[in-house]
């Protein structure tokens, strides 16, 4: 009824030659503005998702370079603790300990690195009491979120004949037969994404051991 | 369309092109000045560590020249080449000499690049020949820590060593193997342990103990002199002949030196022991080693000498608390003969006020160091402690002794060297509890002209000054 009430009104404008769109092209117009849209749309998603992926990633990338700076700046630095004990205190795949007077104020703190989780940690320790030592409690916070372990450990240690491709010495180690640390950081904050995870590593020399020149 | 319609939109588009440019090209700019600046921070912070490597250098050649082989103070300033030799930097050195009695060579690096002068690093670090007092322990003889020994600083036999605590630096023997007088069998390593599970025997594979040994160990070592340190004896005489305080026989006993904290000691003769009354004790020269009751007459109040160096040619005793002080105190009698060794005795508490590194004691005995049997119950000695032929300890007294023959506790703080073996506790005479904490100042600060173990400078600290 509606239908032919259309039709007819369509036919008397067409005859008395009104201007206007038929149905089907307000439906074709409809059809394609919305698959543009949707297009648009979709394109606009993918721009700001991997325009957040690639700038997630930058930032890991600088966070990594940020903290390497600061581990190497330490453990060149290093030396004998505040009680005497030697500049490393654990030397495993996954925890670096070491004595370094960070703020300057005559005490060393004992900095340690570690693995726990996916989160690579920091843990400071001052000395205390009289006589001085290593008993109160560690201050620890997150340096890097979503470590993934590799084959590579993150931490390797080579002897005074390290010649530029010397493997690494086998665990355990020796702390007194360490001259150089390499520090390997692997992130990967989506391990569902097709993106290859993020590599960070820097090697250092502890400038107090250092014997060979 | 009309004539010149074009040049409107050529206009617009140009200006357009040209402040788009113009951004883009200010940007590679700055990265550019961002990498560059980079890379002479860089460069300028290897310059400043070639600067510290190139007068490590020069001190082992020339270890006593900090003036880098010229008549003036410096600040020294050498030119850096790269590979081509054409100059590519500077390194400024400043070095500031080590004070009388000391080795400790500062030398402070600054590193720049001729591209971007304004841009320095400056590194530095602290060079000293490491003195015996590097040492928690060093011992000429065998020695056996047991399993409640905690050891912070490296530990050094000339002998072997037995350890079944926990040790946190270095263990170090100048014996690969040798035959631990504490039980019967066959040799063991120079350093060896018997916690669970015991070292095998030699010639197996030393296993990594990290549990013991955290640090690690390492045999042979080059043995410390012993010997040597009649000559460093010799020289403290000399230097408080001439600038320190020197005293001669004292024709009694000997000397009772009371430290104080106004810098100042009180010295007094020693004419009467506490006899031994019944007591019995063992061992060559034993004695009750302690100053009787009103048996010392006063001399004289000595203000401390500024080279810290006092030397004594008779046996001493000492006691007292030090302020703000550095000392030496040496005892020995010249030409060294075994039977007129002297000995360096305790009864009472020896003092830091300060426990940062600013005050140091180092009695150096060419005899024994002892402590007395009428010594304090709770008795603390804070020095460096060095016994050169003797050894430190405390004879053991028969019950006959009592009741100063058992003691309860004695703590030390700095180091301990000795030639025999030690020993404070004889169950169930002597001290029966036993603290020595090592001074981990001694690193950076020995007392003065403490004894040297070798003779190249070590790198103690390093650091990259902001």
């Amino acid at each position: 009824m509606v239908l032919s009430f259309i039709i007819k009104k369509y036919y008397r404008k067409r005859r008395s030659f009104s201007t206007g769109f038929s149905l089907p092209e307000i439906l074709v117009v409809i059809a394609i503005s919305v698959v543009i849209g949707i297009s648009v749309w979709t394109l606009f998603i993918d721009i700001f998702s991997s325009s957040r992926t690639a700038q997630g990633r930058l930032q890991i990338q600088q966070e990594l370079q940020v903290i390497l700076r600061r581990v190497s700046a330490e453990l060149r630095s290093a030396s004998a603790s505040s009680v005497g004990s030697y500049v490393l205190a654990t030397t495993t795949d996954s925890t670096l300990s070491f004595y370094v007077d960070r703020d300057n104020d005559g005490l060393k703190e004992q900095i340690r690195y570690f693995l726990q989780g996916t989160d690579l940690k920091k843990g400071i320790l001052k000395p205390s009491g009289t006589p001085l030592g290593y008993t109160g409690s560690e201050t620890v916070r997150t340096m890097v979120k979503n470590v993934r372990a590799t084959s590579t450990p993150i931490f390797s240690y080579y002897d005074t004949n390290y010649a530029g491709t010397t493997t690494p010495l086998t665990q355990p180690v020796s702390a007194s037969s360490i001259r150089l640390v390499k520090i390997t950081v692997v992130v990967d904050d989506d391990i569902n994404d097709a993106l290859p995870p993020l590599v960070g590593t820097t090697q250092v020399s502890v400038r107090t051991i250092k014997d060979n020149l | 369309m009309s004539k010149g319609e074009m040049l409107v939109t050529v206009l617009v588009l140009a200006s357009l092109g040209i402040v788009m440019l113009t951004g883009l090209v200010s940007w590679a700019g700055t990265n550019a000045r961002v990498l560059r600046t980079a890379t002479s921070r860089e460069l300028s912070f290897h310059i400043a560590e070639a600067g510290i490597d190139y007068y490590r250098w020069h001190l082992a050649h020339a270890p006593t020249d900090y003036r880098d082989g010229t008549a003036t103070s410096g600040p020294y300033i050498h030119e850096f080449r790269n590979k081509e030799g054409d100059v590519i930097g500077h390194f400024s050195l400043t070095i500031t000499p080590p004070t009388v009695g000391s080795t400790i060579v500062r030398v402070r690096s600054t590193g720049s690049t001729l591209a971007e002068p304004t841009i320095s690093r400056t590194v530095e670090v602290l060079f000293a020949i490491p003195s015996f007092a590097k040492y928690a322990w060093v011992l000429n003889s065998f020695v056996n820590f047991g399993s409640t020994a905690n050891v912070y600083g490296p530990i050094h036999s000339n002998t072997g060593l037995r350890f079944d605590g926990v040790a946190y630096n270095l263990v170090t023997s100048a014996t690969s193997t040798f035959d631990d007088p504490d039980h019967t069998g066959a040799k063991e390593f120079g350093v060896h342990t018997h916690s669970t599970p015991v070292d095998p025997l030699p010639p197996s594979a030393v296993p990594n103990r990290s549990d013991v040994f955290k640090a690690g160990r390492q045999f042979p070592v080059p043995a410390v002199d012993f010997t040597g340190i009649v000559s460093d004896l010799s020289l403290i005489k000399s230097a408080a002949q001439s600038a320190g305080r020197y005293f001669a026989a004292s024709g009694v006993l000997g000397y009772h030196i009371v430290l104080k904290t106004n810098d100042t000691f009180d010295l007094y003769k020693v004419n009467t022991m506490y006899s031994k009354n019944g007591c019995s004790c063992t061992g060559t020269g034993c004695g009750t080693l302690s100053i009787k009751s009103g048996g010392e007459t006063f001399v004289a109040n000595y203000a401390f000498p500024t080279n810290g160096l006092i030397f004594v040619e008779d046996h001493v005793w000492i006691n007292g608390t030090i302020d703000g002080a550095r000392l030496t105190i040496g005892a020995a009698r010249f030409p060294d003969n075994p039977s007129t060794r002297k000995n360096i005795n305790v009864t009472n508490d020896i003092r830091y006020t300060r426990y940062d590194g600013s005050d140091v004691i180092g009695l150096i005995a060419q005899g024994d160091f002892n402590v007395g049997l009428v010594s304090e119950d709770d008795l603390r000695i804070d020095a460096a402690i060095i016994a050169q032929n003797g050894r430190i300890g405390r004879y053991s007294y028969s019950t006959g002794c009592s009741p100063n023959h058992a003691r309860t506790l004695l703590t030390t703080y700095g180091m301990l060297g000795t030639n025999q073996r030690s020993g404070f506790w004889y169950d169930p005479d002597g001290y029966a509890t036993r603290n020595y904490i090592y001074d981990a100042n001694l690193l950076y600060a020995p007392p003065p002209s403490f004894p040297l173990t070798a003779d190249q400078y070590v790198t103690i600290s390093w650091e990259e000054i902001e």
